[in-house]
């Protein structure tokens, strides 16, 4: 069974602009796949539609068979549990530490306080920041800040991670480096939806591809 | 279920530090939130204590019978009898009109007077003191006392005791008016002060909602802190009628000797402070809910 199935979803905003039509696509366990396509092809409409932020107009998304569509309101937030987001506007809290900022789901989750840092501080790890836990992201690098918001996306363990645009203002270092973890989690099972534009970066990986065209899935 | 505990403390212990982070604004609303309790509270103290005065106070309600000249001892001892079987009266008093009028000329500016009488104008009379609070009963018993023979004229000064009572129930209702008022101003307040909570940590909760925060989890905090503003606020009322009444009790107690009475202001008992402190925490609480429900859907990215 696909973990993720998209038959023949539209998206159309309040105002009659349509970002997605009729797109069909199904991604099964442990893949690893690119949306790439140009600005405003309708990439974030795809990716909102994962965690229920938009609803399809019409059309059916499924994630592990659980129809996200109807899914009732009380039920979104365990929806969300089982996938990593990492947004394209970052959404870190300066208020904080680093660790502070990893801590935020474990929190939402209500895990115990001692196993909740050991996971935040493993997290940390995997991603290259447990020597900056105490910093203030505001302190880190920009690719040290997007690092800090996928260790925040996987620090619940999901099944899926939905990254959006993760390589957008970073130099092609860092951007290699972040494509890099998110291979890394590929390969002990996560599956991945990454959300690029950048061609260049698409191309190093022998991943899938869906190319998004004005709303439409281009063959 | 421990789990559900341990969520709860920790939102608990997160709406304190919230409440914390701000001071000024925390002790700005909780001024607020005590001097709108501190009114009613106050009011109501005043009443409770003007009743208590009425009571216990020297002007306690009586009610004289003044029997016809040729009453005979039957016809007094019938009325006597009807008195003291009353639930109305707590006690009775002859003054035979010879003791009267004996007591009239041993008065040195009367004596004269009373001297140049031939016959002995004064009536038997009995007095009989009743109990506050309740004139319709003592009208009764004056109605039932005027009917019977030999009674002359029933003297029950009335007017007093239904104005009194008059003015306590209005003032009753006017407190009542006025506590509902404040009672809404202090949803608003706790409304309006979980809204700029809620403004402020707007990311927070953003964010909270977008990895899996169900909306009791980011509700909870702000319930806690409107049911602590709330309190706080009801604490600070009763300090402030407190110490008012610790002021101006000295200056009561002053005036009260000078009329011979040993009166002072009364606090309230306990258990009504621990209701009124429950009460305004039940109130921002509410003020919390209403709000908590109000902002956060325009929040939520749904």
């Amino acid at each position: 069974m696909p973990v993720i199935n998209f038959s023949r979803v539209t998206k159309r905003y309040p105002g009659g602009y349509e970002a997605l039509r009729e797109v069909s696509f199904a991604i099964e366990a442990r893949e690893m796949v690119f949306v790439t396509g140009h600005s405003g092809a309708g990439k974030t409409s795809l990716l909102k539609l994962l965690p229920a932020i938009e609803r399809a107009t019409s059309g059916t998304v499924l994630i592990n068979g659980q129809n996200v569509g109807t899914m009732r309101l009380r039920a979104v937030p365990f929806l969300r549990r089982t996938l990593g987001l990492v947004f394209q506007e970052q959404r870190l809290l300066y208020d904080r530490s680093v660790f502070g900022n990893v801590m935020l789901p474990l929190l939402v989750t209500g895990q115990p306080p001692r196993e909740a840092a050991r996971r935040a501080r493993a997290a940390l790890d995997k991603v290259g920041l447990l020597e900056r836990e105490k910093a203030s992201p505001i302190t880190l690098s920009g690719g040290e800040q997007q690092r800090l918001c996928v260790a925040r996306a996987v620090v619940n363990r999901p099944s899926i991670l939905v990254a959006d645009e993760p390589t957008a203002s970073l130099d092609a270092e860092s951007a290699g480096e972040i494509l890099e973890i998110f291979r890394a989690f590929n390969q002990v099972g996560v599956t991945v939806l990454v959300a690029t534009h950048d061609q260049s970066l698409v191309a190093r990986f022998a991943s899938r591809v869906l190319r998004l065209d004005h709303g439409r899935l281009a063959p | 279920m421990i789990a559900w505990a341990r969520q709860h403390v920790r939102s608990g212990a997160a709406a304190l530090r919230g409440l914390g982070r701000s001071p000024l604004a925390l002790a700005l609303n909780v001024i607020a939130v005590g001097i709108a309790l501190a009114l009613p509270l106050g009011g109501y103290l005043v009443l409770e204590n003007v009743g208590r005065l009425a009571e216990h106070g020297g002007a306690k309600p009586q009610l004289s019978v003044y029997f016809a000249l040729d009453a005979g001892e039957a016809d007094i001892e019938r009325v006597r009898a009807a008195l003291s079987h009353s639930a109305a009266v707590t006690g009775v008093r002859f003054v035979a009109r010879a003791d009267a009028l004996r007591a009239m000329q041993r008065s040195p500016e009367m004596g004269e007077i009373v001297a140049a009488l031939k016959t002995n104008p004064l009536p038997d009379v009995l007095i009989a003191d009743l109990v506050a609070g309740d004139p319709a009963m003592a009208e009764a018993l004056v109605a039932d006392l005027t009917a019977r023979p030999k009674v002359a004229r029933v003297q029950f000064d009335a007017e007093w005791a239904r104005r009194l009572d008059a003015i306590l129930r209005l003032g009753r209702v006017a407190l009542a008016i006025l506590a509902g008022l404040l009672a809404a101003g202090l949803v608003t307040v706790t409304f309006n002060a979980v809204r700029v909570q809620i403004l402020t940590q707007r990311d927070e909760i953003e964010l909270a909602k977008l990895v899996g925060a169900t909306d009791a989890f980011v509700r909870r905090p702000f319930l806690y802190q409107g049911t602590a503003l709330g309190a706080l606020g009801g604490l600070l009322a009763t300090a402030l009628v407190l110490g008012s009444a610790a002021l101006l009790n000295a200056e009561v107690a002053r005036l009260a000797r000078a009329y011979g009475s040993e009166f002072g202001l009364q606090g309230l008992p306990l258990d009504e402070w621990i209701a009124l402190v429950a009460f305004s925490g039940i109130l921002g609480l509410s003020g919390a809910y209403a709000s908590v429900s109000r902002h956060l859907h325009r929040l939520a990215p749904e």
